[in-house]
C-alpha cells in the first residue's frame, strides 16, 4: 500500500474487503427466517434463523481480516505510530462495509429497543484492532528472527476462538474464562450481558491491546537504543 | 366477694378485652380443593377465611405454588385471588393446581407487599390422578371415590368444577347462584345427578326446571312408603335409565354439551346397588377442548419474511462500492488526499444508501416477529353465558416477557406437558392480567374460562324474512350465520350496534362446515350445543390477525372469537 494513510490502492486490501463482504453476506442469509408458517418454526429448529450465526462469522472474519492486515503492514514501514493508525483505519474500513448488514439486521430483523447489535459491532471493532496489532506483532517477530510464524499465528487464532468455549460449563468465576473467546462473547452480548459480563467481555481485548502496545513500544525503544 | 377485688377483676377484664381488640392481628385459614381433593393441572376452588383485619385494610390474598423439585430452583406460580380493600370473612377463588406434591402457600399481603399472614397447605395426601364425583348434601356412597361437601361450600366459578366427574345433589338447598353455576358447568359439558323424591321441593328451582323441564311433577307415595316423583310427560329428548329389574332409576337429558340426570326418589330411599347401577349410566364431564384446534390454527399463522435477495444485493452493492473506491484510488494523477476524500464520500454514500434501502422494508409486515400468539374464545350465550378460551404463544428468537389482559376470565392454566424442555412456568396472575416469561423457541398453551356478558341479542320476525341484531362486541365480525330450525342463512357483515337485515336464501346447515378454516371448530361447537337441531341461533365469527400495536415486542396475534347465541325462545 503506497501513498497516504487512507487510500485504497492496495490490491490485497481490496481483495480482503471483497472476501469479508462475501463471507458476511453469506452468513447474513442465516439470519433471515425461512419458514412460511409458525408450525415450521416450531417443528424445525433449523428453520429458526438467528443473528448469532452472522455475529460469529463477523467476529471470526473481521479478526482474520484484521490480523492479515496487521501482517501486511509490517514489511512496508516497520513499527511506527502510524502503523496503529493504519491498522485501525483498515479495520474500520472493513467494518464500515459491514455496517449495512448491521443496519438491516437492526431495523428489519431485530427491531425493538435493542442495543446488543451496537455492543457486538463495537466489540468486533475492539477485537479486530487487537487482531491487527497481534498480526503485526507476530510479523515483526518473524522478520526479526527470520522464522516463519504463520502457523503459530493461525493456531493461536483458533485456540483463542475455541479453547475458552468449554469453560461455559464450569461454575463460579472460572465460567468467565469463556469470554476470552469472541464466539462466547458475541453470544452473550446477543443474549443480553449483565454489566459484569459486559465489563469482562470488553476488558479482555482492551487489556490485551494495552499489553501488546506496551510490549511493542518497549521493543521498538530497545531496537533504537 | 369484696367490692374492691370485684372492681379490680372487672377492670382487668376490661383492659384485657380492650387489649384484645387493639392487638387483633390479621390471620387467615385456607384450604384448596373440594375437601382438599385436587387433580394436578386442573382448576380447584381456593377458600380463604380472613380474620382480624382492621377496617379499610388494603391488601392481596395470594396463592403461591412451586413447580418442580423444591431444592432445585422450582418455578413459582402466583395467583392473586383477591386484591384491594379486604374484609373479614370467607373468600373463594379458583386457581389451576400445578404440582400438588409441593406445599402451597397462601399469603395475606398488605398494601406495601409485606406478608401479614401465611398458611402452608400440604395437598400431597389429597391429590387425585383422575376426576372424581362430588356429593353435595346427604351422604351417597359411590364406591369410595366420591368427595362430599356442604352446599354452602360450592364455588361460584363454573370452571372450579373442572376436576369433577359428576355432581350428585341430594337433600341440599342450593341458592340461585349455586344452581346458576352448576347450570353453566353442565352446559359446558358437566354432568349432574339430582335426587328428588320427598326432597323435590327442596331442590326444585327455576334453573333446575330450565335444565330439566318436567311436566306437571307430582309426588306419589309407594306401597313401601317411599315418595317418588312423577315427572309428568317427559319430552322426546328425555331418556330413562332402568335397573336390571326394569324399575326406572332415573331420567336423563342433554343440556348443552352436558347431561342432567333426575332421580325420582331420595338417595336414602335407594339401595347401594341401585346407586352403583345408576352411576354406570352417568357420563363424566367433558368440557370442549380447544387445544387441537388451537395448535393447528397457531401453526398456520404466516411468518413475515424479508426477501432473501436482500443479502446478495447488499453484498453486491458493497462490492461495487469497494471497486469504485479502488478505481478512485488508482486514478492516474490522483493524490492521496483526493483518494481519502473519495473514500469517505463513497462510504458515507454506501451507508446512507443501505440505510434507505433497509428503511424501504421498515414496515410492520416485514419485521421479524418475536412472538406469535393465537387467541381463541368460544362464547356460548344461551340462558347461561359461558366462555372458553385458549391461547398459544411461540417466542421466536429470544426470551420474552408476555403480558395478557384477562378481564372477566379465569386465572390462566398453563400447559405443562407440551412445552419444550427448559421452559419456565413461573407466572403471575392478578384480576386484570397475567404475565409470564417465554424462553427462546418455547411454545406455550394457556386455557382460560369465563362467563361472558350478554353482548349480542337478535330477533327473527315471524315470517323469517328479517333479523334484528344488536351487536355490542368490539371485535370485527368476519362471518355471520343465522340458523333457524336447521336451515342456515349467511348474513352480510354485522357491524357494531343495532341493525336489521333481510334474510337471504336459506341453505342446508351442513354448509356451515365449509366456512373457512374454522369450519371444523364451528361443526363441533354447533353439534355439542344442539345448534343444528332446533331453535334460532346466531353465529358470529371474528377472525382478526394483526400486528399488536404499542407493544415492546413485535407480536403477531390472531384473534379468533366465536359467538354462538341462542334466541330466547330456545331456552324453553
Amino acid at each position: 500500500m503506497n501513498g497516504g494513510l487512507l487510500t485504497f490502492r492496495d490490491s490485497r486490501l481490496f481483495s480482503a474487503i471483497l472476501a469479508l463482504v462475501a463471507v458476511c453476506g453469506f452468513a447474513f442469509v442465516f439470519s433471515m427466517p425461512s419458514a412460511t408458517y409458525v408450525s415450521e418454526l416450531i417443528q424445525s429448529p433449523l428453520r429458526r434463523p438467528t443473528p448469532l450465526v452472522f455475529y460469529c462469522v463477523v467476529a471470526f472474519s473481521i479478526v482474520l481480516y484484521a490480523m492479515l492486515r496487521g501482517v501486511a503492514s509490517v514489511p512496508l514501514q516497520g513499527w511506527r505510530v502510524s502503523c496503529l493508525g493504519r491498522i485501525v483505519w483498515q479495520v474500520a474500513l472493513g467494518l464500515l462495509f459491514l455496517v449495512p448488514f448491521f443496519i438491516y439486521l437492526r431495523v428489519i430483523l431485530l427491531p425493538g429497543d435493542r442495543m446488543e447489535i451496537l455492543w457486538v459491532a463495537l466489540y468486533c471493532q475492539l477485537i479486530a484492532v487487537l487482531a491487527g496489532l497481534a498480526g503485526h506483532w507476530f510479523e515483526v517477530r518473524s522478520v526479526r528472527s527470520g522464522r516463519e510464524t504463520a502457523a503459530l499465528r493461525n493456531v493461536a487464532l483458533l485456540a483463542i476462538f475455541l479453547l475458552p468455549v468449554p469453560f461455559r460449563f464450569l461454575g463460579g468465576a472460572l465460567r468467565y474464562v469463556m469470554y476470552i473467546s469472541p464466539f462466547s462473547a458475541v453470544e452473550q452480548l446477543h443474549a443480553g450481558a449483565s454489566s459484569t459480563e459486559a465489563l469482562i467481555i470488553a476488558l479482555v481485548p482492551a487489556a490485551a491491546i494495552f499489553f501488546l502496545l506496551a510490549a511493542t513500544v518497549a521493543s521498538t525503544r530497545r531496537m533504537r537504543v | 366477694m369484696k367490692p374492691i377485688p370485684c372492681a379490680f377483676v372487672a377492670l382487668l377484664l376490661g383492659v384485657l378485652l380492650f387489649a384484645g381488640e387493639t392487638v387483633a392481628t390479621p390471620a387467615l385459614d385456607a384450604s384448596i380443593g373440594f375437601s382438599s381433593s385436587v387433580v394436578a393441572r386442573e382448576y380447584a376452588p381456593a377458600y380463604v377465611t380472613l380474620t382480624g383485619l382492621p377496617a379499610g385494610f388494603n391488601g392481596t390474598v395470594r396463592v403461591i405454588q412451586h413447580i418442580g423439585t423444591l431444592s432445585e430452583d422450582p418455578d413459582v406460580v402466583i395467583n392473586d385471588i383477591a386484591s384491594g380493600e379486604l374484609e373479614n370473612g370467607q373468600l373463594v377463588g379458583t386457581i389451576p393446581v400445578y404440582d400438588p406434591l409441593n406445599p402451597v402457600a397462601v399469603q395475606l399481603l398488605n398494601a406495601a407487599g409485606e406478608t401479614v399472614a401465611q398458611e402452608e397447605l400440604n395437598l400431597r395426601l389429597f391429590t387425585r390422578t383422575t376426576s372424581f364425583p362430588l356429593v353435595v348434601g346427604e351422604t351417597i356412597s359411590l364406591g369410595g371415590s366420591e368427595v362430599r361437601v356442604d352446599a354452602t361450600h360450592l364455588p361460584l366459578d363454573w370452571w372450579a368444577y373442572e376436576a369433577i366427574a359428576s355432581i350428585w345433589i341430594s337433600g341440599a338447598t342450593l341458592g340461585s347462584e349455586g344452581w346458576e353455576t352448576i347450570a353453566r358447568w353442565v352446559y359446558v359439558g358437566g354432568s349432574v345427578v339430582v335426587f328428588t323424591g320427598s326432597d323435590y321441593f327442596r331442590v326444585d328451582s327455576s334453573i333446575l326446571q330450565e335444565m330439566f323441564p318436567t311436566g306437571l311433577a307430582v309426588l306419589r307415595t309407594l306401597d313401601d312408603g317411599t315418595e317418588r316423583l312423577d315427572i309428568g310427560a317427559p319430552g322426546a329428548a328425555v331418556s330413562e335409565i332402568s335397573a336390571q329389574d326394569g324399575t326406572v332409576l332415573a331420567y336423563q337429558r342433554a343440556y348443552g354439551a352436558g347431561t342432567v340426570t333426575l332421580v325420582p326418589v331420595r338417595a336414602s330411599d335407594m339401595s347401594e346397588e341401585a346407586i352403583r347401577e345408576l352411576g354406570e349410566d352417568v357420563p363424566s364431564t367433558r368440557v370442549l377442548s380447544l387445544t387441537s384446534y388451537g395448535t393447528t390454527y397457531h401453526g398456520s399463522i404466516r411468518v413475515p419474511r424479508p426477501p432473501y435477495l436482500v443479502a446478495p444485493i447488499m453484498a453486491l452493492a458493497l462490492i461495487g462500492c469497494a471497486a469504485l473506491l479502488r478505481y478512485a484510488s488508482n486514478e492516474r494523477g490522483a493524490k492521496p488526499h483526493q483518494g481519502m476524500v473519495m473514500a469517505v464520500g463513497i462510504t458515507i454514500g454506501v451507508l446512507v444508501g443501505a440505510s434507505v434501502f433497509a428503511g424501504l422494508y421498515t414496515n410492520r409486515e416485514k419485521q421479524l416477529i418475536e412472538l406469535y400468539q393465537l387467541d381463541i374464545v368460544v362464547n356460548l350465550q344461551q340462558v347461561h353465558g359461558i366462555s372458553i378460551g385458549y391461547s398459544a404463544f411461540f417466542a421466536f428468537a429470544s426470551t420474552l416477557d408476555v403480558e395478557v389482559e384477562r378481564e372477566g376470565l379465569s386465572a390462566p392454566a398453563h400447559s405443562l406437558l407440551k412445552t419444550v424442555a427448559g421452559a419456565e412456568f413461573s407466572s403471575l396472575a392478578s384480576s386484570q392480567l397475567y404475565e409470564f416469561s417465554l424462553q427462546a423457541s418455547e411454545f406455550r398453551e394457556v386455557r382460560v374460562y369465563g362467563a361472558p356478558r350478554q353482548l349480542i341479542t337478535f330477533d327473527v320476525n315471524d315470517a323469517e324474512t328479517l333479523v334484528s341484531v344488536s351487536n355490542y362486541t368490539s371485535v370485527p365480525i368476519t362471518t355471520a350465520l343465522l340458523v333457524v330450525d336447521g336451515m342456515m342463512y349467511r348474513l352480510p357483515n354485522i357491524v357494531e350496534g343495532d341493525q336489521t337485515i333481510a334474510l337471504p336464501e336459506a341453505q342446508a346447515v351442513q354448509l356451515i362446515w365449509s366456512v373457512k378454516e374454522y369450519g371444523s371448530l364451528l361443526q363441533e361447537v354447533t353439534r355439542e350445543y344442539g345448534v343444528q337441531e332446533s331453535g334460532s341461533w346466531l353465529i358470529l365469527v371474528s377472525d382478526d390477525t394483526r400486528f399488536a400495536p404499542g407493544t415492546f415486542v413485535p407480536r403477531k396475534v390472531r384473534h379468533l372469537e366465536l359467538y354462538v347465541v341462542a334466541a330466547e325462545e330456545v331456552s324453553g
